[in-house]
C-alpha cells in the first residue's frame, strides 16, 4: 500500500481521524519500509522538540514577568472583588496571617547547601529539601526549623495542585506533574534571616500574584490543603 | 500570562535570530499584549492571541533586521565566520538550530507551531492569518529543507 507523504505527515501530527489514523497504524505494522517513513517523519518531530525543550524548564527572566506583575496588581487592587476565579481578599485575608507567621518562624533558618531543583527531560523540577518540603509541609503547621516557607496550595485549572514557596536560595511556584514538583514559576530567594521584612514581603507578593495568575479557584484551607496531601497531591 | 511565558520564549526562540533578540521579542509581545489586552476576548486561547502578536511583531521588526543581515553577508557565512561572535552563536544553535535559520521565515514559523507547539493545522491557520493549505505547503516544504539540512550534517 502506497501513501503520500502528505498523509504520512498528518498521521504523524495527529490530524487524521481515528479511524484513518488506525488504518496508517496497521499499515506500519505490516509495511516495514512504510514504518521507516513514518519514524523518519518522527524523529524530525522529536529533534525538533527536544531542540527545544530545554527553555521551557529555564527560569524566566525578571524582565519578561516584571510588566506582567506590575499590570496585575493594578487590577488586581483596582477589581480584586470583580475577579472571576474568585482569587480575592478572602483568600489572602486567610494567606495572610500564615505567610507572617512562617516569616517570623524562619527568621533564624540559614538556607541549607545542595540544589533545590533539577532538570527532568528539559523540565526543572524541586530537588531536595525544596522537594520534601513541598511534600510534606502545610501552610498551618510550619515550624521554625522550617528552611522553606509554603505561602499558599492551590489547584490551577488543569486541576494540577500547585503550592507557591520561598526560600534563602529560591522561591516560586511548582506545581505536581509527572510525580514530582514541577517548576512553574522560578524567581530569587530571599534570607529573612537578615531581617529584612520588606524584601521577604515583595517576594511573597510577587509569588502570590504569580499564583493569582494560575490559580483557578481561591487557595486551598487548612482541612482541603491537608487532604490533598493525604492524597499525594494528586489530582482527584 | 505569566505561565505562557516558557512557551512564548521557546517560540521567540524558533523565530528570531538568537535568544537575546528571541527575549527582546518575548518583552515587546508581553507588552503589547498589556496595552490591548481589552481585545482579548475571553472564552478564546490566550496562548493563540499571543502568539499572533508574537509573530506579528516578529514579521514588522524581523523584515528590516533580516535584511541587514542579508546585505553585510551571506547567510553560510555569517554563521561560518566568527565576526560579532557569530561562531559562538553557531555553536548554541546545534544543527537543528543552524537547520532552522536556514528556512524562509514562513515555513520557519509553520514549523515551530505545529512541530515544536504542537498547534493544529487549522489553529496554526489562524495564528498565521493564512488558508490551512497554504499553511500545511509551507510546513511541508519547511520539513523537507530540514531533512535535507540535518541528512547533511549527520
Amino acid at each position: 500500500m502506497t501513501h503520500d507523504r502528505d498523509t504520512v505527515r498528518a498521521y504523524v501530527d495527529g490530524e487524521l481521524d481515528d479511524i484513518s489514523a488506525a488504518r496508517m497504524a496497521r499499515a506500519a505494522n505490516a509495511d516495514p519500509e512504510f514504518a521507516a517513513s513514518v519514524a523518519t517523519e518522527q524523529l524530525l518531530r522529536d529533534a525538533l522538540v527536544s531542540h527545544f525543550a530545554p527553555m521551557l524548564g529555564e527560569p524566566v527572566p525578571e524582565r519578561l514577568t516584571a510588566p506582567i506583575d506590575a499590570a496585575r496588581k493594578v487590577v488586581w487592587l483596582d477589581e480584586a472583588r470583580k475577579k472571576r476565579f474568585g482569587f480575592n481578599a478572602m483568600t489572602l485575608r486567610w494567606a495572610g496571617p500564615a505567610i507572617a507567621a512562617a516569616l517570623i518562624l524562619t527568621v533564624l533558618t540559614p538556607g541549607s547547601g545542595g540544589s533545590q531543583t533539577e532538570t527532568r527531560d528539559g523540565l526543572t523540577f524541586a530537588a531536595n529539601d525544596l522537594e520534601q518540603a513541598l511534600d510534606n509541609q502545610l501552610v498551618a503547621e510550619q515550624q521554625g526549623g522550617d528552611t522553606t516557607r509554603v505561602l499558599l496550595s492551590f489547584a490551577d485549572q488543569k486541576g494540577d495542585l500547585c503550592r507557591g514557596f520561598a526560600r534563602a536560595d529560591v522561591s516560586g511556584i511548582a506545581c505536581r506533574e509527572q510525580g514530582g514538583w514541577h517548576l512553574r514559576v522560578q524567581r530569587d530567594g530571599v534570607d529573612v534571616a537578615g531581617g529584612d521584612y520588606r524584601q521577604a514581603s515583595s517576594v511573597d507578593n510577587a509569588i502570590m500574584v504569580a499564583a493569582q495568575n494560575l490559580a483557578a479557584g481561591p487557595a486551598l484551607d487548612a482541612q482541603q490543603e491537608r487532604l490533598a496531601k493525604d492524597r499525594g497531591w494528586r489530582v482527584r | 500570562m505569566v505561565a505562557l511565558l516558557p512557551r512564548l520564549r521557546r517560540f521567540a526562540a524558533g523565530l528570531a535570530r538568537d535568544r537575546a533578540d528571541g527575549d527582546d521579542l518575548v518583552q515587546l509581545t508581553v507588552e503589547r499584549a498589556l496595552a490591548s489586552r481589552t481585545q482579548w476576548q475571553e472564552g478564546t486561547r490566550l496562548d493563540s492571541w499571543m502568539y499572533r502578536i508574537m509573530r506579528n511583531i516578529w514579521i514588522d521588526e524581523g523584515r528590516s533586521r533580516t535584511r541587514r543581515a542579508q546585505t553585510f553577508v551571506s547567510e553560510e557565512a555569517g554563521l561560518a565566520v566568527g565576526g560579532d561572535g557569530g561562531q559562538e552563536a553557531a555553536a548554541e544553535l546545534g544543527a537543528v538550530g543552524r537547520a532552522m535559520q536556514q528556512l524562509p521565515h514562513d515555513q520557519r514559523e509553520a514549523v515551530m507551531l505545529v512541530l515544536v507547539e504542537g498547534y493544529k493545522y487549522a489553529e496554526a491557520a489562524e495564528i498565521v492569518g493564512c488558508p490551512v493549505g497554504t499553511l500545511t505547503s509551507r510546513l511541508g516544504r519547511g520539513r523537507d529543507a530540514l531533512m535535507i539540512l540535518l541528512g547533511e550534517a549527520a
